[in-house]
């Protein structure tokens, strides 16, 4: 009893005789399969990257034409360097400045803002093809040169790659390119590395049909505008089609869908009873000779 | 191509992790169930002191540690939890084992003691690895530590 103030005060209850019964330990562990619950937790994961996704992606298509021009062009500089750098004799130097005049004129004809400026690149591809790409890059293939047959025609092709432009369609699908890089490097846990390696790519970029038939009026109204008629507009496309029927041979026509369609469209505004059309310069002409 | 690969790699090392550490669970469960019955003589008091009725007898400190770590397929569960919050229940029958081991190894001790009561009985837990910088558990040390005595009646 002199040692009772380092024990336990409430001796008395001890005295009962104490046993240790068997408790059920398992309370501290939940019941149920982990592996549904793995499933489920992926399920919801999935679900929230593709809202995540979807939401970026509408989100950039829908205000990607507020983003002012300059930001394109700062993003695009690396390319543009790249398009520029590669070295031309100075009749390919020639062509492709008849070719930047011409685009300049037609970007008049179709109200593009001024502070858009356009940069037409030959490309030493033999597949007939143009393409527009971000900062107003246009690349025009020697291939393409080489189909069509007057200015008209190939003041149409210019015209839809500078809608497509205009139309910022461009930084539109860079936004799809980059919302997809973004969201693979979030699932898959690597480094930003690969936002950069996809800006990189992205010389060539697939539109919708719908920016396509919107680019193709825009065009249109470019050259009713500029030559107060539409003729030679079809030229590129319908000679395209006659020399490949079989359509998925030919890159042009990948990028661009279903050109029979797009063939109607363009010659239900040339109503014209008797076309004509401007030739080709002298430049182009000589050319294609040489390249063919 | 990267990431199909990863992709299988990763549901390579969940089959892996799901498949032992299922098995390493169940065969845990029942040394410890086991080893429970075994030492249930032994009594725990998380009260700080002993009843005078053991006063003047030896007692001696014992304690009991465990690490112990889940398996991939648990560290994923589990990571996959940490977005959305709540109970990681794959980490609860992962730290219950941790636990009891412990208790049972700090048993152990004192019944080599001939001790049958453990007063002041108190866990302690750490973190071990780099649980600090990608969020995810790797290890956890349990330390229970408590007075054993020698008691011949209470």
């Amino acid at each position: 009893m002199v040692q009772r103030g380092r024990h336990l005060h409430f001796d008395g209850l001890l005295n009962m005789s104490y046993t240790n019964p068997q408790v059920p330990h398992e309370v501290n562990v939940s019941k149920g399969s982990d592996m549904l619950r793995l499933v489920k937790l992926l399920a919801a994961f999935a679900l929230c990257i593709v809202l995540v996704f979807c939401t970026i992606y509408f989100a950039f298509r829908l205000f990607a034409q507020y983003i002012p021009f300059r930001f394109e062009l700062a993003v695009s500089q690396y390319l543009t360097e790249i398009l520029s750098e590669q070295k031309r004799n100075a009749h390919d130097e020639l062509v492709q400045n008849q070719l930047q005049t011409l685009a300049q004129k037609l970007a008049q004809a179709m109200d593009a803002p001024a502070d858009m400026p356009i940069q037409i690149h030959l490309s030493y591809e033999t597949q007939p093809n143009a393409f527009a790409t971000l900062g107003g890059n246009i690349i025009v293939t020697y291939g393409l040169l080489r189909e069509i047959h007057s200015e008209n025609a190939l003041a149409m092709v210019l015209a839809h790659e500078l809608a497509h432009v205009k139309n910022r369609d461009p930084i539109r699908s860079l936004g799809t390119g980059v919302t997809f890089s973004i969201v693979l490097a979030f699932v898959t846990g690597s480094d930003a590395r690969w936002i950069q390696e996809t800006i990189g790519n992205l010389t060539m970029l697939s539109f919708s049909r719908y920016q396509e038939s919107t680019a193709d009026q825009l065009a249109i109204h470019a050259l009713l505008n500029y030559y107060g008629n539409a003729c030679g507009a079809d030229e590129f496309f319908a000679s395209l089609l006659e020399q490949y029927p079989e359509e998925s041979s030919i890159e042009f026509f990948q990028t661009h869908p279903d050109t029979k369609k797009r063939l109607e469209i363009i010659r239900s505004f040339q109503n014209e009873a008797n076309c004509e059309v401007i030739p080709l310069s002298d430049e182009i002409q000589q050319l294609q000779e040489n390249r063919l | 191509m990267d990431i199909i690969i990863a992709f299988i790699f990763t549901l390579f090392f969940l089959g892996i992790g799901l498949t032992f550490g299922k098995i390493g669970e169940r065969r845990h469960y029942q040394s410890i169930k086991q080893r429970e019955e075994q030492y249930r003589h032994i009594l725990l008091f998380s009260e700080k002191l002993p009843p005078s009725t053991v006063a003047g007898q030896p007692f001696y400190i014992v304690s009991g540690s465990m690490v112990i770590s889940g398996d991939y397929f648990k560290q994923f569960l589990g990571g996959l939890k940490m977005f959305f919050g709540g109970r990681i229940t794959s980490f609860e029958s992962m730290l219950d084992r941790g636990r009891r081991e412990a208790i049972l190894r700090m048993k152990e001790q004192a019944a080599k003691q001939g001790a049958n009561t453990i007063f002041n009985v108190q866990f302690a837990t750490t973190a071990l690895g780099n649980s600090g910088q990608n969020g995810k558990l790797t290890s956890t040390e349990i330390l229970v530590y408590g007075t054993a005595w020698k008691a011949s009646s209470f």
